[in-house]
């Protein structure tokens, strides 16, 4: 089932667009606190509008994540979570929610552990739509995005205030996915005061040599930086924010708070 | 007659056998890291590449290997041991090295190449406080900031290794998170790096890391097999076999390196740790799988779900779950073979060693020295290099401790 899975997350840019809105992208981190919970957290963000659920595949040493992603990581590792959960999660989610952009954002080794064969058939049969694994660069992502593309599957490519227009251009060209992610700042994932001064200059240099739309990430946990990153990008990416009170507070508290980050967008 | 070499003579040997355009040896190697990092990574390739093939750079680091590390370092025949385990052994003394381990090699060439890229910071991780101690010192020597990320459980251990380095104007950080030991101040620092790598280099301690740092630290190391290899000519011995302690991999490969086109066999020792169960141990290649970790594919140790598997041994600077990709390439190819040694015998030779030829050695690598004493070998009595990586002076207190819970 869902092997093909032509353009759900195209289709969440083209839908929004049409809208004069943004889309918002939610992460959270499966198993944490549970993989129930997950599941329904997951479901209760879909149903107030989020566009696209990333679902963290929790990860002995996540080097791009900062303390709120890196603790739930543990306590979902903790509590035996393991890639197997994250498809039962996905494909769940999946039966509710037709539409819904699925992505997995995970470290390489978990994946290269189960073989990348594999899991790249398994993320299609979930109706997963896409990977993002932070530790793997466009020079290495060819192992990888040999599997997910012969099995309709997305290779998202993080694009950083470091890489400038050009190599940014060349990995948009050479990989062509539905949307790349730009992190905002220098830095690990993690809620901050505010964005980063002047991170729109460079964001702009790369958007408009890109044909593709490009979410922004990292930082972004308040109406002030979801509305101030939506100004300008086509996307917004909420994590920590949500993770720290995923740990917490029940889904319906969660997905409240949500709503009123993607009101703004 | 001297055993150091010259510029031209040292890069032939250091920078044979490169890896592919991908930074990989085989299939092992890569860059897995982060894109921020990415540039950074790239730069530093070219900036490697220049500055190894500048004869004013060598000369500089040269200069201070002879004048201020103390190099080169002995070869030192010893008999008492020879006669002990039926082979005729020969100790590379990097023990003798400034701050006491091969390490300084290392922290002293990337510090220069920081320099020549213009950054005045380097970060470093650190286990036991060796490589946190040799970056610190160099960074010292050189006029950099220094900031050191320890786990927390390391800092306790360690105590002595911490204030050495705060001594020598190193910030120390403590690391809380994960296993609060060497893996977990390596994702520290990779995250500290990620977030100043524009003013920041950060000074990777061992032949792991994204492409360039595993070709990088072995090429700086490799002074330690090409300096052995002309000893051995002038001693005029040839070594059948040369063995080194393998932890991340940078004292095995900095001998093992210079003698891969000799006859030579290559055994690097991994630690065996009190078992062959996960957990029990840190040989990565004897008991691991291919893996990715902390910017390269290499073997590791991993759990059932795909998770970094922590790892143990006696000897701190052994106590990691990875393993340089070179030398995974090196094992599968057969080039060289590793073997684990447990705990007890490496505490065993820690004591021999002491008492035969007056040499107290590190633990990494009295792990070697306890291979000795297998008598692993056909034949006739071998001639042995043995890569003696450091002293035992930081792990007397530790030795003692054990020797006293065993008695």
């Amino acid at each position: 089932m869902n092997r093909q899975t032509p353009g759900r997350l195209e289709a969440a840019f083209s839908r929004r667009e049409d809208e004069g809105r943004k889309v918002f992208v939610a992460y959270l981190t499966v198993g944490d606190p549970g993989i129930q919970e997950s599941l329904e957290l997951a479901d209760a963000l879909v149903r107030q509008g989020v566009d696209i659920i990333e679902l963290g595949v929790p990860f002995s040493d996540p080097v791009a994540d900062g303390p709120t992603i890196q603790a739930a990581s543990e306590r979902a590792l903790d509590r035996g979570t393991s890639l197997d959960d994250v498809f039962a999660v996905a494909g769940a989610l999946r039966a509710r929610h037709p539409d819904v952009g699925i992505v997995l954002m995970g470290y390489a080794n978990p994946f290269h552990h189960y073989g990348l064969a594999e899991t790249a058939r398994r993320s299609a049969d979930a109706g997963v739509d896409g990977w993002i694994v932070p530790d793997v660069s466009w020079e290495e992502s060819w192992r990888f995005r040999e599997h997910l593309n012969a099995n309709g599957v997305a290779w998202i490519p993080l694009i950083a205030p470091t890489t400038g227009p050009q190599r940014a251009a060349e990995m948009l060209a050479d990989t062509r996915p539905p949307f790349a992610y730009y992190v905002s700042v220098t830095g690990v994932t993690g809620v901050r005061s505010g964005l980063p001064e002047g991170w729109d200059e460079p964001y702009r240099a790369i958007r408009e040599a890109a044909g593709t739309p490009i979410v922004l990430g990292f930082g972004i946990g308040n109406r002030d930086s979801a509305a101030g990153a939506a100004a300008v990008a086509d996307g917004v990416v909420v994590g920590s924010a949500i993770v720290s009170r995923a740990a917490t507070e029940p889904a319906d508290a969660v997905a409240t708070f949500v709503r009123e980050l993607r009101d703004v967008v | 007659m001297t055993a150091f070499p010259d510029a031209a003579a040292f890069r032939a040997t250091a920078c044979a056998s490169p890896p592919d355009e991908r930074g990989a040896f085989g299939d092992f190697g890569g860059r897995f890291v982060p894109e921020t990092l990415m540039p950074a990574v790239l730069e530093l390739e070219g900036a490697f590449l220049e500055a190894i093939n500048d004869d004013a750079f060598l000369q500089e680091w040269f200069d201070l290997l002879r004048n201020y590390v103390g190099r080169p370092t002995a070869l030192t025949y010893a008999a008492r041991l020879s006669d002990a385990v039926g082979a005729d052994v020969w100790l590379k003394r990097e023990d003798l090295n400034h701050t006491g381990a091969h390490k300084i090699n290392n922290t002293l060439g990337q510090g220069l190449l920081c320099l020549r890229m213009g950054k005045r910071r380097v970060i470093a991780e650190t286990g036991a406080g060796q490589h946190g101690v040799a970056t610190a010192t160099a960074a010292a020597r050189l006029g950099l900031d220094c900031t050191v990320f320890m786990g927390a459980e390391d800092i306790e251990r360690q105590a002595l290794n911490v204030f050495r380095m705060k001594l020598l104007g190193a910030d120390v950080v403590e690391v809380t998170s994960g296993t609060q030991t060497l893996k977990d101040a390596t994702n520290e620092a990779l995250r500290e790096w990620v977030t100043r790598v524009r003013d920041t280099h950060y000074i990777i301690g061992s032949a792991v890391g994204p492409h360039p740092f595993p070709w990088m630290v072995r090429a700086f190391q490799s002074v330690i097999g090409v300096e052995a290899r002309l000893q051995c000519e002038q001693a005029g011995i040839k070594p059948d076999i040369v063995v080194a302690c393998v932890g991340g991999g940078s004292n095995s490969i900095g001998i093992f390196h210079p003698f891969r086109e000799t006859d030579a066999g290559l055994v690097g020792i991994e630690a065996g740790g009190r078992g062959t169960r996960p957990g029990e141990h840190g040989a990565s290649i004897s008991y691991g799988e291919p893996g990715i970790l902390h910017g390269s594919r290499s073997t590791i140790l991993s759990t059932p779900t795909g998770q970094v598997q922590p790892a143990h041994s006696i000897s701190a600077g052994l106590d990691y779950p990875g393993v340089g990709p070179e030398l995974a390439y090196l094992a599968e190819t057969g080039r060289a073979r590793f073997v684990p040694i447990t705990d007890d015998e490496a505490l065993d030779a820690f004591v021999r060693l002491s008492e035969l030829e007056g040499i107290v050695p590190a633990l990494e690598s009295a792990h070697a020295v306890a291979w000795l004493f297998r008598g692993e070998w056909g034949g006739q009595r071998p001639t042995i290099l043995l890569n003696l990586s450091g002293r035992g002076d930081k792990d007397v207190q530790q030795v003692a401790r054990m020797l006293a819970e065993r008695s």
